[in-house]
């Protein structure tokens, strides 16, 4: 180390006397001396004693200084070793000859102790410099080789847990930065149990590392959530929540979802803090839905709203969620792209199937060469017809423990909780813990929804579901429904699960009890409705999809049972 | 043009610097200096020019430091001479060199008296 003790000297000279002289003047100054009388053991002496400094003779017997001082510094690579001439040579030309072989000053003979200790003290100066820089170097590289090791794992991580989902059906096209993680950017999407999708476009403040932290726990919340058929505003709530916890002051994430339902052709939607939310009918108009909350993250949960916008949505009208890259574009002349532009992109008529490719394009142009595509995070979905109940998708990755499989769970919810509590998370939570199970969870779900709403809707409330079957009747029914679950007093509703494993897959009996008079199973309209109807449907659906379906005594229990079996390997579907 | 055979500011600085190593150094510069003039009137006669280059270059060097100028001026003329191949032009008996080395030796020895008494 240069500092803590003298500096070692390195003295190539072959005149004894020169020698002599050097030798004490260098002492003086309070340094270590090596000696050499040649070129020769000038390399040998370097190798041996790691000199700081070297003062060279340029003539010299054996190997001269100049060729010495061209291996010393092969040998030194990237270390600095100063090397100073010690001549007696007068002309310019011998002069540069010296500092073109290596060199880094000369030393004129004859020595004066003053200028040799200035020179050496400079040089010493410069070696101390030259051990900073290169460990600061050194520090820099290896924090930065560090830094993006850090970032792939992180990107790694990330990609496992957000890119699970459902983005690469066959309704759905995004583009997303290839970096998104580290712009803090974030798209994710999953099918719900009951059929359709949820989607979450969100945007992060800032940048890097503390711009990809937050979506860890959104993509957490967001699959856990929605493949337990939890509704969008609910999400949103928890997702709000658990950022505002962990997100410093100053952090948050602008953000757009969207909830669609094949069944009912409808989109509800929340937007906090994005561009619009654009929903493209099939007749080429363009409805805007604009933020009309705070992005998530910012307010206490007690303040936090969760309202969401629903709208119609037909079969082949599309819906865009953009973060704000695309709407930031400029074009050379500084002048945006806007979100005016994309939506008269949007109204044309004509084709369809490309407006999404041709959108990108069009933004891609007006930026010009010099823009950054790397900024643009934007989805398109497209309404679907109605999917087959049958359909066994897989929701969420199975998890790795072989689960439950012999259980029994019961669950009794009274008064209040009967009008306001939502069931079917918990119960699908409960059956999910049988991993196999996550396959058939669309038909579990449907199942589940049937029960819990006869349960009320008739066994409690005696409703006529014939009422449904007109847009004007569905008020009416919904009316009625919270005006008389305000009015009934002391209702319960009694929930039994139970899974009994099988040689081959399971049995799965789920009971449902209500506190209501309970009714005549005759009397249940057993006809299968027709298409686009979701009315009646509820005793024949359960029949199409549970093994038995019975009422019990007063006919105020239904127990059902769903048999299933494990799906071969190529029928699952990778998500 | 006045003639320095001696630099005293020079040899003071030695003098102090050194000490009682002065007197060594002045001994070895005499002794090698004399022996090195034998050796160059060899190399002379032998023909070979480059080591006797060395040499006198080596020689220059140290009269330098001795602050011995005029010697070294002699040298160096030598120095070009050989450098420029005009051999023949080189007195190989070193006449004038060995009378100023003489000369030098001389003012030193006295140098070294006068300071020790």
């Amino acid at each position: 180390m240069i500092g803590s003790e003298p500096l070692k000297i390195l003295i190539a000279e072959d005149n004894e006397t020169d020698r002599m002289i050097l030798e004490r003047i260098i002492r003086e100054q309070g340094y270590r001396t090596v000696m050499a009388k040649n070129g020769k053991e000038a390399i040998d002496q370097f190798l041996k004693e790691a000199p700081s400094i070297i003062l060279m003779d340029a003539l010299m017997p054996v190997v001269d200084g100049f060729e010495a001082t061209q291996k010393i510094r092969f040998l030194a690579g990237d270390d600095f070793v100063p090397i100073l001439f010690l001549t007696s040579l007068t002309d310019d030309l011998s002069l540069v000859s010296c500092l073109e072989a290596g060199g880094d000053d000369f030393i004129s003979k004859p020595y004066r102790p003053v200028v040799l200790a200035a020179k050496i003290q400079a040089y010493r100066r410069m070696l101390v410099m030259h051990q900073t820089l290169r460990h600061q170097r050194d520090e820099i590289a290896r924090s930065n080789e560090h830094m993006l090791q850090e970032q792939q794992i992180a990107k790694k991580v990330f990609d496992n847990v957000a890119h699970m989902g459902c983005l690469d059906a066959a309704n759905i096209k995004h583009v997303l930065s290839p970096m998104s993680v580290f712009n803090g950017d974030v798209l994710i999407a999953a099918r719900k149990p009951s059929g359709g999708l949820v989607v979450l476009l969100g945007d992060f403040t800032g940048h890097g590392l503390p711009a990809a932290i937050g979506a860890m726990p959104i993509s957490e919340i967001f699959y856990g959530m929605a493949a337990k058929g939890f509704g969008i505003e609910n999400i949103l709530r928890e997702i709000n929540q658990k950022l505002k916890m962990i997100l410093p002051v100053g952090f948050f994430c602008c953000a757009s979802m969207i909830d669609i339902s094949y069944a009912q052709q409808r989109i509800k939607l929340w937007n906090g803090g994005l561009p619009d939310v654009l929903l493209r009918q099939k007749d080429g108009s363009v409805k805007r839905f604009e933020s009309e909350h705070l992005p998530l993250g910012i307010l206490s949960v007690d303040k936090f709203k969760a309202d969401c916008v629903q709208h119609e949505m037909r079969l082949d009208d599309r819906v865009y969620l953009f973060s704000d890259g695309i709407v930031d574009i400029r074009n050379e002349q500084g002048k945006l792209f806007g979100i005016g532009h994309i939506y008269t992109m949007l109204s044309q008529t004509g084709e369809t199937e490309t407006l999404f490719e041709r959108l990108i394009e069009s933004a891609i142009e007006y930026m010009g060469p010099e823009g950054h595509e790397d900024d643009l995070t934007l989805v398109e979905v497209t309404m679907e017809p109605e999917q087959s109940q049958f359909d066994g998708s897989v929701l969420a990755k199975s998890s790795a423990m072989p689960g439950a499989r012999d259980w029994a769970f019961s669950f009794e919810f009274f008064n209040e909780t009967v009008r306001d509590f939502n069931p079917i998370p918990l119960m699908l939570h409960v059956t999910m813990e049988l991993p196999e199970l996550n396959a058939f969870s669309s038909d579990l779900y449907t199942i589940f929804s049937e029960l819990i709403s006869n349960a009320v809707d008739h066994g409690l409330l005696g409703l006529d579901s014939a009422l449904k079957t007109t847009p004007n009747g569905f008020q009416t029914y919904y009316q009625y429904r919270s005006e008389r679950l305000r009015q009934l007093s002391e209702p319960s509703i009694q929930i039994s699960l139970r899974h009994q494993p099988e040689a081959e897959g399971g049995l799965l009996t789920i009971e449902v009890k209500d506190s209501g008079p309970g009714f005549d199973i005759e009397t249940i309209d057993g006809l299968m409705p027709g298409e686009g109807e979701y009315s009646g449907r509820g005793i024949p659906l359960l029949m199409t999809l549970c093994e038995t379906v019975d009422y019990l005594g007063n006919g105020n229990t239904a127990r059902v049972c769903y048999r299933w079996r494990p799906l071969p390997e190529d029928d699952k579907k990778e998500v | 043009m006045t003639i320095i055979h001696l630099d005293y500011d020079l040899i003071h600085e030695l003098a102090s610097l050194l000490e009682e190593e002065f007197p060594v150094l002045v001994n070895t510069f005499i002794e090698n200096s004399n022996h090195l003039l034998e050796k160059m009137s060899t190399l002379l006669a032998e023909g070979d020019i480059k080591i006797f280059i060395m040499n006198i270059h080596s020689f220059k060097g140290s009269c330098k430091n001795l602050g011995a100028e005029h010697l070294a001026d002699l040298c160096m003329n030598y120095e070009t001479l050989a450098n420029q191949g005009q051999i023949e032009r080189i007195d190989s008996e070193f006449k004038e060199i060995r009378a100023e080395l003489d000369k030098v030796s001389e003012l030193l020895r006295h140098y070294m008296n006068s300071a020790s008494n």
